[in-house]
């Protein structure tokens, strides 16, 4: 049946048909109810559900919507090799547009959906307010893209797919501070995503400044009227040899803009957040040349990436990106977990001791956390494309 | 379900009555055709609804997709208004967009370079800053910028994240000469639009872009609407798919029908649920169900009633057909409305008239039978009378017989009586015989004895001398040693006759050697033997162990021999005798006891073993020495005897005897 693609936000389900023979006197309906019966009754097996949870409206939506198309990509070619052990897999997407009460409802109705586990959220700011509640109904939460340091290395059952934003912003220090050779940063970024953009500019300022560099930060508040010249002048007015912008794809692309109309030589900077395909596609040229970094290698040639590349590409007509990618292994990650988990063994434990899993980009393991720790790749924007450098 | 246990049992029963069959006809005759209609229409009509369902959907979908068009087709002209101002930049064209914009339906208009950089951006005053940020952006990666170009014409986007506010919606871009004129339409343009295009539609309907992204949706759950339909909806280039599909949305089946706008490279879905849940399906089978129900309900009420009423001359039928059957001719005949039961009715009163009419005579020929059965009757007493009186006879003629056989029977009795007395006298006859002559030797030695001593006595008297004391003592010795021997005699006759009477003492029991008894009884009569020139040879093999009566045996053996001298070898010397032995098997042992005598007369040999037997008028011997040893031999040895002879060559007894006596002999 085409039309069925596991996703649905059913909460019941359809359960085998079952009917009472009647007197013998009553034979002469049997055909009758034969024929109702097998047009109204439809026997399946009860579906594995698994939920999904990220930010499709607004104005961050360009990152749920990757996050979503990855897990549901990963579903149907789930669903079409047979699902997990014969149960076919129902995907339960939900939006929590970036606002707490609206997350905190859509985390509502997944429990009570009975998931066994939900991939999401996609930004830090969702995490903080879900992954406790989720903590405390026992339901297992793995991000595909949350790197906030607060979420590592604690004892609970939200997993990480992505090294913690510490590892990134190192990194990027150091590629600026050493190949950039940068001594001056100046960072504007968004202070809607606290959790994240605070941690990356706290990790980064250290290790910018441990290796001797200077860093000024710029704060902005994202929305959909915001002066951004103000915020650029002030970031340019330092002579930056870096403007390192920790912002969603659509204010790094005004930024980007606004830094180009003022200054064409001074070396732009993302962090992953702003890395989505709609980068390019609102920043055009003035995203040319940008540094950032992501958790899969883009020149990867690997045929697991070369293959869900192309298949994604021309069901959704967008690149995968590094979220589409990342939802896409922690939907495999989860649906390995569940296949591999032994009698008796909760999910949990499973995702913890019966890795490595696939991932499209190599195998994916946990640490006793619960954490990735997957090595970041320097990024550049080059003719409208992502290319990984190193 | 009792109704239904109710049902089967008066349809299995093999009678049933009127009424009930009446009700049953009626409710299948009601039943029955919109049953069978019914199934008919359930599965003949149901893919027939079904299918025009989805030709409808289709149709649903196509007329929505035209009219979004048409709708669409007035944004791109209000637009495409602006192009001749818009080929050139500046204030002039700046002052066309802000009058385009204040039309509504727009959230921005902005005017973009060929090289997709933007030259003026017009939005709603509260978003000034925008499009301050807006001007100069590089839309050439964006969607819409590139299918512009692409197409060189009027073009719509998919739903796509606007540059200005980072919302998903949709834009148009209108080639203006060099330029491109963008109008980015307001968030819930697209919602609107379907709200207007699909009014009277009561379920889901969406529009899907390229990508699988939902454009606009109504009546569909915002989690439904979050889903991407790329997997679900094929894309407008897709080739080889029906405008149908069945998709399941928010855990139900719905069929769809599907219209795609090559211009706008949407597609457009509109939905029936799907199935039984179709609402047209169903409000058909819900008349038919209706139409079931009614006509059911309709024949439970008339039914029972119909069928009273043509219950009712039936009854009354066999009612008048119960009272003719009691003879009970006066009632008056049935008249109803059915004319078969009318005519059923006087079919039944001219059969009663026939059978009055029969009744009649069967009186007539029964008073002629009850004559004649008087007359048997009095023969009948005749012949009773008769056989009664031969009764008495025969029983008299019996009771004669039983006296006489009663008389038979006391004079057989008496006979038997003096048979036994007559035996008796022979023997008593017999024993005094036996002991007249002893007793009367006895009595005249005694006799003898007295008067020898009167005349001693007298003689005495008389002085006597020696020599008649010597005399008188002589004879005395005499006549008392006769005596003696008179007495001895008869008591030996009554030890006898007492062995005769009582059991033959067999002694001790006890385990022996054959051969040592048979020496050891011979030991005895051997000087008689030898004394009258006989010889005796025993010839006993040593070692026949025997447990049994050693003195019985020796008893039949020393009689045996005393036989032997007084009757086989009487009046004669040199006669031979042998013993001998020898085991004969099974437990038994043979002896043979053998003389050359004289024999045994023929007609004493089946009598040789009977008590008080003589032979040739021999007076000597008690007569009870051979019936003794076949006495012992029987009773107490448990064995057999038989004797064979011939007369002037000898005789041979043969004793069988078993080695261990019976333990319950006939002692």
């Amino acid at each position: 049946m085409r039309g069925d693609t596991g996703v649905s936000d059913s909460g019941h389900a359809v359960g085998g048909c079952r009917w009472i023979s009647r007197a013998d006197g009553l034979r002469w309906l049997a055909p009758l109810l034969v024929g109702a019966v097998l047009i109204g009754c439809q026997v399946e097996k009860e579906p594995i559900r698994i939920g999904f949870l990220g930010g499709l409206s607004g104005r961050l939506s360009d990152l749920g919507e990757a996050g979503r198309n990855g897990v549901q990509f990963a579903v149907d070619e789930a669903n079409e090799a047979g699902g997990i052990k014969g149960q076919r897999i129902e995907l339960l997407v939900r939006d929590d547009a970036q606002d707490p009460q609206k997350a905190n409802a859509a985390l509502d109705e997944l429990i009570a959906a009975r998931v066994e586990l939900v991939i999401g959220p996609m930004t830090s700011a969702m995490a903080e307010v879900v992954a406790p509640a989720a903590q405390r109904a026992g339901l297992i939460l793995i991000s595909p893209t949350v790197t906030a340091r607060k979420f590592y290395d604690l004892d609970d059952g939200f997993f990480l797919m992505m090294a913690s934003a510490y590892a990134e912003a190192r990194l990027s220090a150091e590629y600026h501070f050493g190949e950039g050779r940068a001594r001056r940063v100046a960072v504007i970024h968004d202070t809607r995503n606290r959790a994240y953009t605070e941690s990356w500019l706290a990790e980064f300022t250290s290790a910018f400044q441990q290796l001797g560099g200077e860093v000024s930060p710029h704060p902005i508040e994202s929305g959909s009227d915001v002066d951004l010249d103000t915020p650029v002048r002030q970031a340019l007015a330092r002579r930056p040899d870096v403007v390192l912008m920790i912002a969603a794809a659509v204010d790094t692309a005004r930024l980007a803009q606004k830094v180009r109309e003022r200054d064409d030589k001074v070396t732009l900077a993302a962090s992953q957040w702003a890395t989505t395909e709609r980068l390019i596609e609102l920043g055009g040229r003035h995203v040319e040349g940008l540094i950032s970094h992501n958790y899969f290698d883009r020149r990867s040639t690997t045929e697991e990436m070369r293959k869900l590349r192309s298949a994604y590409v021309e069901r959704f007509r967008r690149e995968p990106g590094f979220a589409g990618v990342a939802a896409y292994d922690a939907a495999r990650v989860a649906f390995a977990a569940l296949e591999r988990r032994a009698a008796g063994q909760n999910l949990r434990a499973s995702l913890l001791a019966n890795g490595p899993f696939p991932g499209a980009d190599g195998n994916i393991t946990f640490n006793r956390s619960g954490d990735s720790d997957r090595v970041p790749r320097v990024t550049v924007v080059r003719e409208g494309q992502f290319v990984t450098l190193r | 379900m009792t109704i239904f246990t109710r049902f089967r049992s008066i349809w299995q029963t093999d009678a049933r009555h009127l009424r009930t069959s009446l009700v049953i006809l009626m409710l299948l005759g009601t039943l029955l055709p919109f049953v069978l209609v019914g199934t008919g229409f359930a599965l003949l009509g149901t893919p027939v609804i079904l299918d025009e369902e989805r030709r409808h959907v289709v149709s649903e979908a196509e007329t929505m997709a035209r009219h979004v068009e048409l709708v669409l087709a007035g944004v791109e002209r209000r637009l495409a208004q602006l192009v001749p101002g818009a080929e050139q930049a500046g204030s002039q064209s700046a002052q066309l967009l802000e009058a385009a914009f204040a039309e509504g339906d727009f959230l921005a208009i902005y005017l973009v370079d060929r090289d997709g950089r933007v030259l003026q951006a017009v939005l709603p005053p509260e978003r000034a800053k925008s499009a301050t940020n807006l001007r100069g952006a590089d839309l050439s990666q964006n969607p819409l910028f590139r299918l512009e170009r692409e197409a060189q014409s009027r073009t719509w986007s998919d739903r796509y994240i606007s540059p200005v506010t980072g919302h998903a919606t949709v834009g148009l871009a209108v080639p203006a000469g060099r330029n491109v004129l963008v109008g980015e339409m307001r968030p819930d343009f697209a919602d609107g639009m379907v709200a207007i295009a699909a009014d009277e539609l009561r379920q889901p309907v969406f529009i899907v872009d390229r990508a699988g992204e939902t454009v606009a949706s109504r009546l569909v759950a915002e989690s439904e609407r979050l889903r991407n339909w790329a997997g679900v909806f094929p894309s407008p280039e897709a080739a080889g798919e029906g405008p149908n599909l069945r998709v399941r949305i928010g855990g139900i089946d719905y069929e769809a029908g599907l219209a795609r706008s090559a211009k706008l490279g949407w597609t457009f879905v509109t939905t029936t649920p799907a199935g039984l849940a179709n609402p047209r399906l169903r409000s058909a089978l819900l008349v038919w169900g209706a139409g079931i129900a009614a006509s059911l309900l309709l024949a439970a009420i008339l039914a029972p009633l119909w069928a009273a009423r043509l219950n009712a001359p039936v009854r009354a039928l066999m009612r008048r057909t119960r009272e003719l059957a009691r003879s009970h001719f006066s009632g008056a005949p049935v008249r109803g409305h059915i004319i078969e039961l009318n005519s059923l009715s006087g079919d039944i009163e001219k059969m009663a008239a026939a059978i009055q009419q029969r009744q009649r005579e069967l009186e007539h020929s029964e008073e002629r039978l009850r004559a004649t059965l008087q007359t048997v009757e009095q023969l009948n007493t005749e012949l009773e009378g008769r056989v009664e009186r031969r009764t008495l006879d025969l029983a008299r003629a019996n009771r004669e017989l039983s006296e006489a056989l009663a008389s038979l029977t006391q004079a057989q009795d008496e006979l038997a009586r003096n048979e036994r007395l007559a035996a008796l006298g022979k023997l008593f006859g017999n024993v005094a015989d036996e002991l007249e002559r002893p007793v009367g030797s006895g009595v005249m030695a005694v006799s003898l004895l007295r008067d020898e001593i009167r005349r001693f006595g007298s003689e005495q008297a008389k002085g006597s001398g020696v020599a008649t004391l010597a005399h008188f003592l002589r004879r005395l010795e005499e006549d008392a040693s006769v005596a003696e021997s008179s007495l001895t005699r008869t008591a030996e006759m009554i030890a006898s006759f007492r062995a005769v009477a009582a059991d033959t003492s067999g002694g001790q029991r006890s385990r022996f050697d054959l051969s040592i008894a048979v020496r050891e009884a011979v030991v005895p009569v051997r000087p008689v033997f030898e004394r009258n020139g006989h010889s005796v040879q025993v010839d006993v093999a040593p070692g026949i162990m025997m447990d049994s009566f050693p003195a019985a045996l020796a008893g039949v053996l020393s009689s045996l021999l005393s036989n032997a001298i007084m009757h086989a070898f009487a009046g004669r010397a040199g006669g031979r005798l042998s013993l001998t032995a020898a085991p004969a098997g099974d437990g038994q042992v043979c002896l043979l006891v053998s003389d050359d005598g004289v024999g045994i007369a023929p007609e004493l040999t089946s009598r040789i073993f009977d008590p008080f037997l003589r032979p040739d008028g021999e007076r000597t011997g008690a007569g009870l020495s051979l019936h003794g040893v076949w006495h012992a031999v029987t009773a107490v040895l448990g064995g057999t005897i038989s004797v064979a002879s011939a007369r002037g060559r000898g005789t041979t007894f043969r004793i069988m005897l078993p080695l261990s006596a019976p333990q319950t002999g006939s002692r």
